[in-house]
């Protein structure tokens, strides 16, 4: 350790030139030397006084802290926790695997398709039986009757909806005079 | 108690993909960092983008780091140092080439002082400082580097801290006497 004898005015004022006026700036080895030549040089203080002045102006430079933003923008690419880590990971097993799966049931399914055509699924009989079509309903008029309006000429067949003739006469009968000359 | 664990201590759980030390080891030094970062290059938005830089590097790199002599502050610094220096460099060419702007001759430093603070004198003496003598203030004042940790992070001997640093200060202070004369001799 350096006795203010061993700090000469020079070294002092090469450690306030570049250390500036603070003591805890300077070398730790040097400390209580310059401490102690400083309590007992006018000309000592003179020097630590005007480097002083130096530091209150660099000391005017401000330093902001960080935003908020900026500390997650700083975290954006660090490591993520380790539970998630682990999902990752389980993950990474996982989604193949279920895409696999879901490639088998894709694959099984045409083959199983035509063993179910021959059964045609019972909600699509019944949609039939109530399908009707404009058509339809422009024959179904109200009070219409379809039996009555069947042709005459050439309709033997009461199946059809023609109308009943059991004698030949009734058939006759219906026919134009020339036919029924003809006949 | 991760609250209190050291900077080497938060690096190994950082490897191990410990998001907590990372957030511990972001809320304790970027500031600094940015401070750092900040009154190296003058420009806050670009210092903002360096110091994110430095913690993108960190992240990348724990996985490699290794407890040793050196302090994990001192290799952010040096990381950030290295960032500021690029940075400096390309300021510099892109001055080199566009067309400086004429001075005026009218304006003298009381003028000047009308137009500016102080705050803005020093900080541009700050700037105009040579690299090393400008990573060496910043380092040492603003830090609180010792000489020894400042050494390490610009790759020289402590004499030669010790040298830089007298040399800015008598820069600085050569400077800024022509600007704030009152405030320097202290009348």
């Amino acid at each position: 350790m350096m006795s203010a004898s061993t700090m000469t005015l020079d070294r002092l004022r090469e450690l306030l030139d570049a250390y500036g006026a603070s003591p805890e700036r300077w070398p730790p080895a040097e400390r209580s030397a310059a401490a102690a030549l400083l309590s007992e040089s006018n000309a000592a203080r003179g020097l630590r006084d005007e480097a002083a002045r130096l530091d209150a102006l660099l000391d005017l430079v401000p330093a902001r802290q960080p935003s908020h933003q900026l500390i997650e923008r700083a975290l954006a690419g660090a490591p993520n926790d380790p539970r998630q880590a682990r999902w990752r990971r389980v993950a990474i097993v996982a989604v193949p695997l279920a895409a696999a799966a879901a490639a088998v049931v894709v694959w099984l399914m045409p083959q199983r398709q035509p063993a179910n055509t021959p059964e045609t699924p019972q909600y699509a009989i019944e949609d039939l039986g109530v399908y009707t079509t404009p058509t339809d309903v422009l024959l179904d008029l109200p009070g219409f009757d379809l039996s009555a309006s069947a042709p005459v000429v050439g309709c033997v067949d009461n199946g059809l909806g023609c109308p009943l003739t059991d004698t030949g006469e009734d058939r006759q009968s219906r026919l134009p005079d020339a036919d029924r000359r003809d006949a | 108690m991760h609250d209190t664990d050291s900077d080497e201590t938060l690096m190994l759980r950082v490897a191990q993909g410990d998001h907590a030390a990372c957030r511990e080891l972001v809320e304790r030094h970027l500031g600094r960092i940015l401070a750092f970062a900040s009154r190296t290059i003058g420009d806050r938005a670009e210092a903002e983008d360096i110091a994110q830089e430095v913690f993108t590097r960190l992240w990348i790199h724990a996985k490699g780091w290794r407890p040793g002599p050196g302090r994990v502050t001192t290799w952010l610094h040096r990381i950030a140092l290295n960032l500021c220096l690029d940075y400096r460099a390309r300021m510099r060419q892109e001055r080199l080439d566009a067309v400086p702007e004429p001075i005026d001759p009218r304006k003298d430093a009381v003028t000047l002082m009308q137009e500016r603070d102080v705050q803005a004198h020093v900080a541009a003496a700050l700037q105009a400082l040579p690299d090393s003598q400008q990573a060496a203030v910043v380092l040492c004042h603003y830090q609180g580097f010792r000489n020894a940790e400042a050494a390490e992070v610009l790759g020289v001997s402590v004499e030669a801290v010790e040298s830089l640093l007298a040399r800015a200060r008598r820069a600085l202070r050569d400077r800024l006497r022509s600007v704030a004369p009152e405030l320097l001799e202290g009348k």
